[in-house]
């Protein structure tokens, strides 16, 4: 099961590392450039966490599109980073799958020359076109999902949605636990000698 | 079905070839597009079969041999017992149409419905020529056009002739046909492959012409058309079942056809226990709902990153000094873990907590001047590498709690398990410093 605590521990782990990596890296960040860094290290840590999945190299893949993130991911994951980027087995499965839907269409062009009365016909068809149109969706949020085909894309799907849940799950309470964190350091500390909390606002 | 209808209509006048192979075309890549299309097909076929034909038959002699000796085959099977001299003339083109198509790759179903029309065919010239069936059929093959208007009117009769021993007749002849033909399509088998490829098209055609006219007729052709399907071939209409036929090689496309259902209908009962809805009805909306899941996962994710800014620069020291391989130090804050580790802290800890007790700066400011911080426990397990204790732990644990470390505890809303894991915690790494 995916949500466990191990994977929920070890991404809390490489998010925060990755999240000090980024802020040591730019003393004075701007909101913009904050919230990037902790999407980044989000995300590079769901990916850590999960191993080797395609939509987790998906992601890293996208996240080092940007240059100035692939240093921070590289020390970020370490050795992982590689084994992340390199794409396993592009799979036979897409050829084949590919040959025979070419084959139909191929058929069913040929015959498509006339007229289509048929509504029951249609009605398939439009269900068929209704589904194809939110599988290529689902392609794009998913990432590295085009080059999937329809069962590993629903797989990867149902395993993305875990790990966003998870990710979800624990940012919210690091956040909470943080703005408890700073209320009570805040009432501790009235008197403001230390300045525990100096970039807070939460 | 008005537009099936008026292109019945149109093809009475016309007598072209061209408009049932297009009633028939769109069954057919409906049909190829994947194997749910073919329980439509069925569907239309098994409705449609009282007029169709005859407007069928008056198409080109070639083209239009194949679908009325199919439709006929259906019908021939309800439509038994008067008519015989005309279903030797019928069989007879049927065979020589098979014996000069190639093999083709049809649906499962449908080629197993087609050989077992084809195999009732042969059967029935054998059986004496009890096809009524094929008596329309000269009529339109000859007239055309006016052969259509005369078949229709000559159906209804037929099928009111025939319709009571027609079901047991149909039943039995499909059984009979079925079992005792197997030597027909071992002979042919590329035969009935291809000609079922053609006729899937033209059968799709006069399904969907024979459900607007001929009312009656057809619901009444259907009804005992389906049950000899479901009865004599142990073949659901509505989805081409991939069995062992001795003599027919299962389909390749079928087979990969349900394979490829199957899989879709597990991974989409995957995705929807996680989801949050219930909704089971189909594919779109199941898929709609993961689309807009992921998608509102995907924003909390962005939401949650810019909220907690205010929280990176507090979080950041903290985890800087947390780890061990990192060396940025913050002033004031050190790892409070990795101070955990030496034992000779104990009498700080007791030190911090009678602090604590009495108030909260004091404690922090005692530990500041130690150069300690407080952290969760969770936090400082993971991060000094005390994975399994921190899992174990927090296994039974939300994963991160805020364990407080004494009774009076301020972080409210996760206090009794915070209290609970804290006792734990101590108990088992013992030298945990609690964050308050």
């Amino acid at each position: 099961m995916q949500l466990t605590s191990t994977f929920k521990l070890v991404f809390l782990k490489q998010m925060l590392l990755g999240v000090q990596l980024s802020a040591a890296s730019s003393n004075s960040m701007s909101f913009h450039e904050r919230k990037n860094a902790i999407k980044l290290s989000a995300d590079a840590a769901i990916a850590f966490a999960r191993g080797r999945t395609r939509w987790s190299q998906g992601l890293i893949t996208n996240l080092s599109k940007n240059e100035k993130n692939k240093d921070i991911l590289k020390s970020l994951l370490g050795r992982k980073y590689d084994n992340l980027r390199k794409p396993y087995c592009k799979s036979l499965k897409i050829p084949r799958s590919k040959k025979i839907l070419r084959r139909c269409l191929r058929m069913c062009s040929r015959r498509k020359k006339a007229g289509r009365a048929q509504h029951d016909v249609c009605k398939s068809v439009l269900a068929k076109a209704l589904a194809k149109k939110r599988i290529q969706v689902l392609k794009k949020l998913v990432p590295g999902g085009e080059s999937m085909d329809g069962f590993s894309l629903l797989d990867e799907t149902l395993d993305y949605a875990m790990s966003l849940k998870a990710q979800v799950d624990v940012m919210r309470r690091l956040l909470k636990t943080s703005k408890a964190l700073n209320i009570k350091q805040m009432k501790a500390w009235g008197q403001g000698g230390l300045d525990f909390t100096a970039g807070g606002h939460l | 079905m008005q537009p099936s209808s008026k292109e019945m209509q149109g093809v009475a006048t016309s007598l072209g070839g061209m408009v049932p192979s297009g009633l028939a075309a769109h069954i057919g890549p409906h049909e190829l597009q994947n194997g749910g299309g073919s329980d439509e097909f069925f569907d239309q076929m098994v409705s449609g079969f009282g007029a169709t034909w005859s407007q069928g038959l008056g198409r080109s002699l070639d083209r239009a041999v194949r679908p009325p000796e199919e439709q006929a085959a259906y019908e021939g099977i309800r439509y038994a017992p008067p008519y015989d001299e005309s279903s030797s003339l019928l069989a007879s083109r049927i065979r020589q149409q098979q014996a000069s198509d190639s093999e083709d790759s049809s649906p499962m179903g449908k080629s197993m419905l087609q050989r077992m029309l084809f195999q009732s065919l042969g059967r029935m010239p054998e059986a004496g020529g009890d096809t009524g069936l094929f008596v329309p059929l000269p009529l339109s093959l000859g007239n055309g056009g006016a052969g259509d208007s005369s078949l229709v009117d000559r159906s209804p009769e037929v099928d009111a002739r025939f319709k009571t021993p027609n079901p047991l007749d149909a039943e039995v002849l499909y059984n009979g046909s079925f079992l005792g033909s197997f030597q027909r399509p071992a002979q042919t088998p590329n035969q009935h492959h291809h000609f079922q490829h053609h006729s899937a098209q033209s059968y799709g055609g006069l399904s969907s012409a024979a459900t607007t006219t001929g009312a009656g007729q057809p619901s009444a052709a259907t009804a005992p058309v389906s049950s000899a399907h479901t009865g004599g071939g142990s073949q659901a209409p509505p989805r081409p079942r991939v069995r062992a036929r001795r003599g027919q090689a299962t389909d390749p496309h079928s087979i990969a056809e349900r394979l490829r259902r199957e899989r879709i209908a597990e991974r989409m009962k995957a995705l929807q226990e996680l989801l949050p809805s219930a909704n089971k009805t189909d594919k779109a909306s199941m898929l709609d709902e993961i689309i807009d899941y992921v998608k509102f996962l995907q924003l909390q994710v962005k939401i949650l990153s810019m909220s907690r800014l205010g929280g990176a620069t507090s979080v950041a020291p903290l985890v800087g000094d947390a780890s061990p391989e990192r060396g940025a130090e913050r002033p004031g804050s050190v790892d409070a873990a990795a101070a955990v580790g030496n034992d000779g802290l104990t009498a700080a800890e007791r030190q911090v907590a009678k602090l604590m007790g009495e108030d909260m700066g004091s404690a922090m400011q005692y530990l500041q001047g130690k150069g300690l911080c407080l952290m969760p426990i969770s936090l400082a397990s993971v991060l000094s590498c005390h994975p399994s204790s921190a899992a174990a732990q927090l296994n039974r644990r939300p994963p991160l709690p805020l364990p407080p470390p004494q009774p009076h505890v301020i972080d409210a809303p996760s206090s009794p398990s915070m209290s609970a894991l804290t006792v734990q915690s101590t108990t088992a790494t013992g030298a945990d410093t609690s964050r308050q």
